[in-house]
């Protein structure tokens, strides 16, 4: 599903060259779970952003779902992270003036796909996730959890094949943050390709494969 | 891209309500700007149609012939005084020897009391001949007209007008009474209907008209006129008609060319032109009084969408990170911008036709609603793009990546 090779990041500061990424080669199948690990400033936030088409090697190969993406513009990209990824961040990043289920509903504006029914669909998805009483609260009425759980409805609204998150548990106790792993260990079962991306090494168990990332390049990449 | 205009519309809606204070300002000048343009629309058109109205109340092809003004010298005392020298027989002269002529009707009026038992009230008296009543569309309500030989025989008889009638009469039946005109009992014969204010300023409603040949020998010792209305047959141009009856005039009053006309002339388009003319410039000001508006309106709603995308770098990053596409956020504050600016006009025209009824119903105007609505909204929608176009173009250079990560 994905493939790396080489993929080498650098940010210029005036004429000095700052390399963030110093060759990554790594492959990740359709099913995996992996636990991207590494403190801050390793580069997997970097790393992250390329897998994600958020942002673009400086060097190297990127194939996603199996096509070179390397020569795609910015509309394509878009294209694409509608129909592939659903995303999920650290500060959740919900619309504080859409209700719960708008939030949902944002990828659909934009999507390709024929997806039946869209509302309805949410509403199975909070509701398979424990808000059905809550698909009509702003997002200043939930907690961070909840708030989590509606940012990861929103995540499979357009049915992606790859879920990828940045620090899901960062902004969250440690109860809830379990609660949020356990829910993306749910979704790997049913078929989901999972990437959390995290410095915290509690997270590490939660997925089938952890890959570290230190100073720009793989340390560790083994089975759990 | 689906939900896509109801989604977007009800976005820019929930924005005017979170930031009720910052919209209601950026809406303010697209609703002055369409108030001013609707309500100076349909109150004009309602001027015009009073102004149409009154024509044909007042009679349709009319020049009037007034005696003028002269200097007198006399005794010692020197001053303007009405000249004596316009004659029934120039009226006369005119109908029979000037061409296009289709009628003419001489008047003497004067204003003075009038009493009926122990009520008085200020009256316009108007002498005039039995032709007066056809050329000035004066219909009655009860009674009749009087008749040619009642004005041969100077009888004293009266046609009076609508308040006249209800000052006096109320529910009595006026129609053979007597009331007193220049101490000269007169019979009532009719009524005339309810007509308001003429061009002339004379409300006709407070006019009593008698026989011309009575009042130049009954109730008023007179050899003169005060004026002539002149009727041009259609197809006339009243213009060259005032001309050559202006010329004819001063030929039968052997007025040296040098010499101060002691008549005066005027039509009916005369006092229109004027009153148009005064529409006119009111229009032009109004046009450039809702232009500033809508310059202004525009600049407010460009700031307000300036702010209002800079506050939701958030919103713009994590709508391209989910598949938005430049243009695609383009559309949005676009249309955020142009659904601002429309409230703006819809509530324009909200307060641009409660204008017209409060002004229509205070001035007299009929209410008559004109078509600046269509154009209102127009001109309010450019607006909206045009302030949105250049914020929402700023709010696509965010870049997901370094907006989300900040």
């Amino acid at each position: 599903m994905i493939t790396l090779r080489n993929i080498k990041k650098s940010y210029f500061v005036g004429d000095r060259e700052l390399p963030i990424l110093k060759g990554i080669d790594l492959h990740i199948g359709k099913g995996e779970f992996v636990v991207l690990m590494g403190v801050s400033g390793s580069g997997k936030t970097t790393l992250m952003n390329i897998i994600g088409l958020l942002d673009k090697q400086t060097e190297g190969d990127y194939d996603f779902v199996d096509t070179s993406v390397d020569g795609l513009d910015d509309e394509r990209l878009a294209d694409m992270r509608n129909s592939y990824i659903g995303f999920v961040f650290q500060q959740f990043f919900l619309l504080p003036y859409l209700d719960a289920i708008e939030n949902v509903l944002i990828p659909i504006v934009y999507s390709k796909k024929d997806i039946k029914h869209p509302r309805d669909k949410a509403k199975t998805l909070l509701g398979k996730f424990g808000l059905e009483q809550r698909i009509h609260n702003k997002p200043t009425q939930l907690s961070g959890g909840e708030q989590q759980r509606v940012a990861i409805a929103r995540a499979l609204i357009n049915e992606p094949e790859l879920i990828l998150a940045d620090e899901p548990t960062g902004a969250l106790d440690s109860k809830t943050g379990n609660e949020i792993m356990d829910l993306f260990r749910m979704l790997n079962e049913e078929g989901k390709t999972i990437i959390v991306v995290t410095h915290d090494p509690k997270l590490a168990s939660f997925g089938k494969r952890l890959v570290r990332i230190e100073d720009g390049a793989i340390s560790e990449d083994i089975a759990t | 891209m689906r939900y896509t205009f109801a989604f977007y519309l009800r976005i820019a809606l929930q924005n005017l309500v979170v930031h009720k204070a910052r919209m209601t300002l950026a809406l303010l000048g697209i609703l002055f700007a369409v108030m001013s343009l609707v309500a100076f629309g349909n109150i004009s058109n309602g001027m015009k149609k009073k102004i149409e109205n009154e024509v044909g109340k007042f009679g349709k092809n009319l020049i009037i012939v007034r005696s003028g003004l002269v200097f007198a010298t006399g005794r010692g005392a020197r001053q303007f005084t009405e000249a004596r020298t316009l004659k029934l027989k120039d009226a006369r002269m005119i109908k029979e020897s000037l061409p296009g002529v289709a009628n003419v009707a001489p008047y003497f009026d004067v204003t003075y009391p009038a009493r009926y038992k122990d009520k008085m009230l200020t009256v316009n008296i108007a002498g005039v001949d039995e032709g007066m009543f056809g050329m000035r569309n004066i219909d009655l309500v009860m009674g009749r007209h009087f008749t040619e030989e009642e004005d041969r025989k100077a009888e004293k008889k009266a046609v009076i007008g609508f308040k006249v009638f209800d000052n006096f009469f109320q529910s009595e039946d006026p129609i053979g009474k007597n009331i007193m005109v220049y101490r000269v009992p007169t019979e009532i014969i009719g009524v005339m209907g309810e007509k308001g204010t003429d061009f002339a300023g004379q409300d006709q409603d407070l006019q009593v008209y008698v026989p011309l040949n009575s009042f130049m020998r009954r109730y008023s010792n007179v050899d003169y006129i005060k004026g002539i209305y002149v009727q041009a047959q259609d197809g006339y141009s009243l213009i060259s008609m005032k001309a050559a009856l202006r010329s004819f005039i001063k030929k039968i009053h052997n007025t040296k060319p040098e010499q101060k006309d002691d008549f005066s002339i005027f039509t009916m388009e005369d006092i229109l032109r004027t009153q148009e003319e005064g529409i006119r410039l009111v229009s032009v000001l109004t046009i450039i009084a809702s232009t500033v508006s809508f310059l202004i309106g525009g600049l407010g709603i460009f700031a307000i969408m300036l702010l209002s995308i800079s506050e939701r770098k958030m919103e713009i990053g994590i709508r391209r990170v989910v598949g938005s596409k430049k243009r695609d956020i383009i559309i949005q504050f676009v249309s955020e911008s142009v659904i601002v600016s429309l409230v703006g006009g819809i509530g324009g025209i909200v307060a641009g036709f409660f204008i017209t009824i409060v002004v229509d119903i205070i001035g007299g105007f009929p209410i008559v609603f004109s078509m600046n609505i269509a154009l209102a909204l127009v001109i309010s929608m450019a607006i909206g793009v045009l302030a949105g176009i250049y914020p929402a173009i700023e709010g696509t250079k965010y870049e997901p990546v370094k907006v989300l990560y900040s």
